[in-house]
């Protein structure tokens, strides 16, 4: 797969924070915490899926050169 | 004489080793992230100046508060600050310091494209959710650092990333030596850091609440906040803009700095004195008196570090004075610099327990913030904000040198409408509340000196709305520098031919 261990390790801390905040947003007891939550869950899944589509994006790249070099 | 040719040859040369570009192939690197830190500032600026007419709109006509509770002064008055602050300035610090540190260490940022990635969207995030929290009425009523226990939390995991890259750039660094503008983004980081955390110490209610109490109350809870709060300005708003200073006036002016030795000696008494200087904000409060003087003394001594970067700010243009004339982005470098000599003068002026009496809890206060945020910080920004655009966007110049002109006359004249309007009211705002009539009274009720200074709030308005426009103009500018077709580089060179340079 070829991945870099700092991207997946940034890609896992934002998932696992994404995930407190899903947590936070599910008992909050005020709109503030409600908010911050779920906008930081939402985040996340952006933030995970850009990290995903980049590595592969990279990967069709370095596919492309390889083919074109022969 | 000959020692001290010496000494300056030797300046010379160290500064121009690090500072001119030398003839190597250049590293691969990370613009994209600097990139997206430019954009981000740009659009702040323009949010920050935006909201911060609107609050001087509501304080010269109250009924601009709408009745509604999301827009009123109290709630709106912190997004301004913390668009100006942390959105428009953080942003233009990271990104440059980013910019900085690759150059000057020769090598791509440490730690990956998604952690640099991390950072900028992590701290757009921080400063979308503040914003957010300020306009639903959630703060924890310490200026500066009204955000709650939760989105302190969330800075401090992006600050730790980003002093990450930082120091791990530092560490793997191709030139052996680091260059001073990184000292003081350094300082910027660590200190900030430490200051964050140091203030917002606070035990939340339920992980599930917004709402925390403070660890330190009363008087300990006053000085640490001032410790904080100054030390924002020591640190965030003076030292990170002064690596701003000693990487893009050389460049722009492609002169040496005028003294590394001095530069040196700027950075350590500059950090050494100003975390002392805090509690000068709580003059003739419970706090006791020899604290009130330790931080009065430290203020004053803050003259000497703070005029000796200004001087060497500005001695960087000997020989080169007359690219004023031309390059209206190193206009407001420079002008930037004499606007850091005023405000560093008028502070510790201002820090006399004296004059404080006067000037305290006046609008004085909010002009000597002023001349500072936007003569200073603005200004030193938008001239690194001229150079960089076309550098990383590959441009030939800047679309119009013309339109930058006018952005800085315009500017200018804003900021002076703003600040001598407000030294006026702020004075008379403080003899007014202090004068007696022969009985022993207070001669003016507070609601008289509010009548009086309106005329000076009315311009103060012109004043922002001077400098918003100079801004919008600068947008126009950059969006076109980027697009427009007169700008593309006209250096064309055959697909595989390695560029020495940067």
């Amino acid at each position: 797969m070829n991945i870099q261990p700092s991207d997946l390790l940034v890609g896992l801390l934002v998932a696992a924070l994404g995930l407190t905040g899903l947590i936070m947003a599910s008992g909050a007891w005020d709109d503030e915490m409600f908010v911050f939550g779920l906008s930081l869950f939402v985040f996340a899944c952006l933030f995970v899926l850009g990290v995903i589509r980049s590595h592969f994006d990279k990967q069709e790249v370095a596919r492309a050169v390889r083919s074109r070099h022969g | 004489l000959r020692a001290r040719c010496e000494a300056d040859m030797a300046d010379l040369v160290l500064a121009a080793d690090f500072v001119v570009d030398a003839p190597r192939a250049a590293p691969n690197y990370n613009e994209a992230v600097v990139k997206k830190f430019i954009i981000a500032t740009i659009f702040w600026a323009v949010v920050a100046f935006l909201a911060g007419v609107y609050i001087a709109t509501e304080l010269t006509w109250p009924q601009f508060n709408l009745g509604l509770s999301f827009v009123n002064f109290g709630r709106l008055r912190p997004v301004h600050t913390s668009a100006a602050i942390f959105a428009f300035g953080g942003s233009a610090l990271l990104g440059t310091s980013f910019y900085v540190v690759q150059r000057t260490c020769r090598t791509r940022l440490f730690g990956g494209e998604a952690l640099a990635n991390f950072v900028f969207w992590g701290y757009q995030f921080f400063i979308v959710m503040a914003a957010l929290s300020y306009v639903m009425g959630y703060s924890q009523s310490q200026e500066y650092a009204e955000p709650e226990w939760h989105i302190d939390l969330w800075l401090t995991i992006v600050w730790v990333a980003y002093a990450v890259i930082f120091i791990g750039t530092l560490m793997k660094r191709e030139e052996p030596h680091i260059y001073v503008a990184n000292w003081f983004y350094l300082a910027f980081i660590l200190t900030i850091a430490v200051l964050h955390i140091g203030n917002n110490l606070a035990i939340p209610i339920s992980i599930y609440s917004a709402k925390s109490y403070p660890v330190a109350a009363g008087v300990q809870n006053a000085m640490i906040q001032w410790w904080y709060g100054h030390n924002a300005v020591g640190f965030f708003l003076t030292a990170g803009f002064l690596g701003m200073m000693y990487y893009f006036i050389p460049k722009a002016a492609n002169r040496p700095v005028y003294s590394y030795r001095l530069s040196v000696v700027h950075f350590w008494s500059l950090v050494f004195m100003y975390i002392w200087a805090g509690p000068h904000h709580l003059h003739w409060t419970a706090l006791p008196d020899w604290t009130q003087t330790l931080g009065m003394a430290f203020s004053i001594m803050l003259w000497m570090p703070s005029w000796g970067g200004m001087i060497n700010g500005l001695m960087t243009l000997s020989g080169a004075w007359d690219k004023l004339r031309t390059d209206p982005g190193l206009r407001f470098s420079v002008t930037a610099v004499g606007f850091y000599g005023m405000s560093t003068f008028e502070g510790p002026v201002m820090s006399i327990r004296d004059v404080n009496a006067l000037s305290h809890y006046t609008d004085w206060t909010i002009g000597h913030v002023h001349s500072g945020a936007l003569g200073w910080v603005a200004f030193i920004t938008f001239g690194a904000l001229y150079y960089l655009v076309p550098v990383l966007w590959k441009r030939s110049g800047l679309y119009s040198a013309r339109l930058a002109s006018w952005h800085y006359w315009i500017a200018t004249l804003g900021i002076v409408f703003y600040i001598t309007a407000l030294w006026v009211a702020g004075i008379m705002q403080g003899l007014m509340w202090r004068a007696y009539d022969q009985f022993g009274f207070l001669q003016y009720s507070f609601a008289e000196t509010v009548v009086a200074v309106h005329p000076y709030y009315v311009i103060r308005l012109v004043g922002g709305l001077l400098f918003l426009t100079g801004a919008l103009i600068m947008v126009y500018n950059l969006f076109q520098t980027v697009h427009s077709r007169s700008t593309e580089s006209r250096l064309l060179l055959p697909a595989g031919v390695a560029v020495a340079g940067e």
